[in-house]
């Protein structure tokens, strides 16, 4: 199988070049760990002896392949500032963080997706103006403007103190809503207007296309057309950008929320992990979120062909 | 049984299109009124703690005193400054990308520079501009370098897709044919017919860049010698709580004025150079 | 016997296109097992009055007059999916290959027309799915097909199994072989006067190609411009056309016009809406024109044997007289 190998091929390079830069910013110009190491007033030949043992005067080819070695045996190492072994920090942290965010995410999405069918339908009248003027003024606020406000109207005895304004102590779903509401509903809001407009504009092209024209003219009505007619033929885009952005969620989006809610997630993780100049971990969820994007890639090309007839297992195109 | 013959017209989707270019003038004005307000110095502390709107803080202090006004102008041009900057370097590398990318479709060049695409879309953004700051960190535009390095690739991606579609057209090969070189062909043939392309996404960029300075400095990632609207969000967050809400909205409402009125401005932008979008 | 569809005084206009109509006072008959042939030049209303008839007009279109179907009168703007008149309409297109959803297997687009058909036939779905794809003549397998693993032929077959899926009276066919070759043409023109013949359809063809009108129609209508210029049976029509356009697009088919294009009547300029003049619209073009064409519009007068209409001042006299 030739494509496969391609791809693989592609894959593999896409991983070395991740590897490359983050090895490159973070190993070879990063922090120089010898002199926490060597403790307080280390003299010369101690500081070159843990230099030595740390492979800091080795050739840059050798230590970038050492690099990828232990990346590739999951060898991901201690945690700098806590001592824990990093594989076992993502495994507890990552549950936590898609509990915090996959709802809100998969939530909003379908919000969305339900407002661009509505615009879609009711196109240039006004729900779909609307809709569309409602979400240009949604993506123009700030996400920390809405998590402050959320959290200041429900968390605070300012407002109606609903919920804890930080904290995250889950073990059933009445724990979750307490501790996960606000911040899904901070979620929910940025990634209704984040996705309308693309999702509108997806189904305005869909309804153009003459098989509506052929829905229409057999008597299929509204929800027929948008639900059996064109959300088949937009669900190609649509899962892509989910896939795509779930990464780019998981790292970056737990990153603020995780940081102002206080909660043990992997953005938590990453944010101690950046002010501590934590190598190890950083290197460890830069290269996970490399290879998330590397397996979201594969599972496209697994999926599409299911999802359109047209698309075999040999041509997808991305 | 009968309607009005009366004509009418498609209605521009934006309630009110002259709202975004209004908002980015009252924006530019208040930022000219407190450049030529007599304001203290942004960094003064003073024993004048959380005081309210005065002749003297017309927006009032914050909790060390110092003055909001002064502080959010200055934060303003910073973000103007950080989003201006990466515009123009971010966007014209991406499109310099994208014109030899789509030139050269489906060769080295073109797979090199997808493979570029694919690895910096790879890299958490964050994590990146962390990184670099750490490993630039004798630079003081660090920040301003990561968002350039990262913030490309859709410009490419798009002007990529844009120079395959027109190089099939009949006038680019016709062109081709007479023997225009390729940069004669991209720079008077090609660019100007992907210009509305580009030009949205030198503004999407914009935005980007605003709103990711915004959170890199509130998480305390950013540039730490001067003050800017995420700084000022990350102060207030407990001032807020505290009841103290002039540093959160100054700062707020200043970002959402830039942000809204350039996406309005962007949408309308689209929908005049989009030919589908103008007929109903 | 009441006509199954009946047009009265119907005019359409885009919007955005000033005072110009697309269809301008349009009166149509259309009764039980009828063939309707609709022939005219590009852009001449063709397919806005097939749209108007399914109720599919796009919004922001000025319309007068009426539409009835079997007797009730329709909305124009029929919100889609309710249950009406227009039930009993189906139609096909000219682009079989986008017509169809691409992404579904045409064996579940016939499915969902049937269910929601519903009511009427006790008949299970799964047997009606084959017995309309018995009737298009396609292999019951087809059904587990997707549009693009069939030839062009077979997807105009199955938008007519859709046709009769929905148990239509009446069957609007907007250019339905332009987009196929013409061995497949001739094919599915053939299946089109069986299936006509079997179920009664009224049928409403929208042509380019007069030859296909000549084998399915018995009435054929000549537009111009929004207007019917002339209405006739198709033997009268093709043996004696008596407005010069009809004359000028029967001579450009040498089949069934024998005689060398009259130089007279071949059609310089073009149509374009915006050449709109008190008088007839074909006038610039015609050379049998006189002072009063230019001047006053011609109506649709009947000729001495009432079944030819035509709206002309000055038409072609018979020639030859009846053989
Ligand atoms: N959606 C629309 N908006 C504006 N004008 C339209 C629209 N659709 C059709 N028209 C105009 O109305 C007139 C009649 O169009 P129509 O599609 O009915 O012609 P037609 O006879 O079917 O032509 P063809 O043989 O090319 O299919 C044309 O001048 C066309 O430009
Ligand atoms: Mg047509």
């Amino acid at each position: 199988m030739p494509i496969f190998i391609q791809k693989t091929l592609y894959s593999l390079s896409l991983l070395l070049g991740v590897t490359f830069i983050s090895f490159m910013l973070m190993v070879y110009f990063g922090p120089d760990r010898s002199y926490a190491i060597a403790g307080k007033n280390p003299d010369a030949a101690q500081l070159e002896e843990i230099r030595q043992q740390l492979g800091y005067n080795q050739p840059l080819t050798s230590r970038y392949l050492g690099y990828i070695k232990d990346l590739a045996s999951f060898n991901l190492g201690l945690s700098e500032s806590s001592g824990k072994p990093v594989a076992r920090l993502l495994a507890e942290t990552i549950p936590t963080s898609l509990l915090l965010l996959l709802p809100g995410f998969l939530i909003g999405n379908l919000l969305a997706l339900m407002l661009a069918m509505i615009a879609a339908w009711y196109k240039h009248s006004w729900p779909d103006r609307l809709l569309t003027n409602l979400s240009l003024l949604g993506v123009s606020i700030s996400f920390l403007i809405i998590i402050i406000v959320l959290s200041t109207w429900l968390c605070t005895p300012q407002g109606l103190n609903l919920f804890p304004s930080r904290g995250w102590r889950v073990d059933g779903l009445s724990s979750w809503l307490t501790y996960a509401t606000v911040p899904s509903l901070a979620l929910i809001f940025v990634t209704v207007f984040f996705n309308l407009r693309f999702y509108r504009a997806l189904l305005l092209d869909e309804m153009e296309q003459d098989y509506i024209r052929t829905a229409r003219a057999y008597g299929a009505g509204p929800f027929a057309i948008m639900f059996s007619e064109a959300l088949p033929n937009t669900l190609i885009p649509i899962l892509t950008r989910l896939l795509f952005s779930l990464p780019a969620i998981l790292v970056s989006g737990s990153l603020v929320l995780e940081s102002y809610f206080g909660i043990p997630g992997i953005g938590k993780v990453s944010f101690d992990a950046i002010f501590n100049a934590d190598q190890p971990v950083l290197n460890a969820i830069v290269s996970l979120s490399a290879v998330m994007i590397v397996v979201v890639t594969w599972l496209a090309d697994f999926i599409y062909p299911r999802l359109d007839p047209r698309i075999s297992q040999h041509l997808v195109v991305r | 049984m009968s309607s009005s013959l009366n004509q009418t017209k498609p209605a521009d989707p934006i309630f009110f299109p002259q709202l975004g270019v209004l908002v980015f003038f009252g924006l530019i004005v208040v930022l000219i009124i407190m450049a030529v307000y007599p304001l203290p110095d942004w960094q003064v502390i003073s024993p004048d703690r959380f005081a309210g709107i005065s002749q003297e803080h017309p927006l009032g202090t914050n909790a060390l005193g110092q003055d909001i006004a002064a502080r959010a102008a200055q934060a303003s041009w910073h973000s103007l400054r950080i989003g201006f900057i990466v515009t123009i370097c971010a966007g014209f590398l991406g499109m310099l990308l994208g014109l030899v990318s789509g030139w050269y479709a489906g060769r080295w060049p073109d797979a090199t520079i997808l493979w570029l695409t694919g690895v910096m879309e790879a890299i958490p953004f964050y994590l990146f501009v962390a990184a670099v700051a750490y490993a630039f960190r004798q630079l003081s535009w660090s920040m301003e370098l990561a968002m350039v390095v990262t913030f490309w690739t859709t410009m490419t991606r798009l002007v990529r897709a844009e120079v395959i579609r027109l190089k099939q057209r009949d006038f680019i090969l016709a062109a081709r044919a007479i023997g225009l070189s390729p940069a004669k062909t991209l720079t008077s043939h090609i660019l100007p017919n992907a210009l509305p392309v580009i030009l949205v996404q030198f503004s999407m960029i914009f935005i980007a860049a605003i709103k990711a300075e915004v959170i890199l400095s509130f998480l305390g990632l950013g540039n730490s010698s001067t003050i800017s609207w995420g700084l000022m969000i990350s102060e207030s967050t407990q001032e807020v709580i505290a009841g103290h809400y002039l540093n959160f909205f100054s700062a707020s409402i200043l970002l959402f004025m830039l942000i809204y009125s350039v996406s309005l401005i962007t949408d309308s932008l689209q929908t005049r150079t989009d030919p589908r979008q103008g007929v109903a | 016997m009441n006509p199954l569809v009946s047009i009265r005084d119907l005019s359409v206009s885009y919007p955005g296109r000033g005072t110009a109509s697309a269809l301008k006072h349009i009166n149509l008959d259309i009764h039980h097992g009828e063939t309707v042939g609709l022939v005219g030049e590009s852009g001449c209303g063709k397919t806005t009055l097939a749209l108007a008839l399914m109720g599919m007009l796009p919004p922001g279109c000025a319309w007068q007059g009426e539409i009835s179907i079997a007797g009730q009168q329709v909305d124009f703007y029929q919100q889609a999916g309710r249950a009406s008149a227009r039930d009993q309409c189906a139609m096909i297109f000219q682009n079989p290959q986008t017509s169809l959803n691409p992404v579904i297997a045409i064996g579940r687009q016939i499915i969902r027309i049937i269910r929601r058909r519903g009511g009427l036939e006790k008949q299970p779905t799964q047997q009606r799915l084959a017995e309309v794809l018995s009737l298009v003549e396609l292999p019951a397998e087809c059904s587990k097909l997707y549009p693009h693993e069939l030839s062009g032929g077979m997807q105009q077959r199955v938008l007519l199994a859709m046709a009769l899926a929905r148990q239509a009276n009446i069957l609007i066919a907007d250019e339905p072989t332009t987009a196929l070759d013409a061995s497949t043409r001739m094919q599915i023109l053939a299946l089109l006067n069986r299936l006509q013949q079997q179920q009664n359809l009224a049928v409403l063809l929208i042509s380019h190609d007069l030859s296909a009108i000549a084998r399915v129609c018995r009435q054929v209508l000549i537009l111009y411009q929004g207007r019917v210029v002339e209405q006739a049976p198709q033997e009268l029509i093709f043996r004696q056309p008596r407005h010069p356009y009809s004359a000028g697009l029967l001579a450009a088919i040498p089949k069934i016009h024998r005689r060398r294009p009259d130089k007279l009547l071949s059609l310089p300029g073009d149509a374009s809406l915006e050449a709109v003049t008190s008088g007839c619209a074909f006038a610039p073009r015609c050379s049998r024109r006189d002072v009063y064409c230019e001047q006053q519009l011609p109506p649709l007068n009947c000729a001495l044997d009432l079944q030819q209409r035509f709206a002309c001042f000055n038409p072609r006299p018979i020639q030859g007289g009846l053989k």
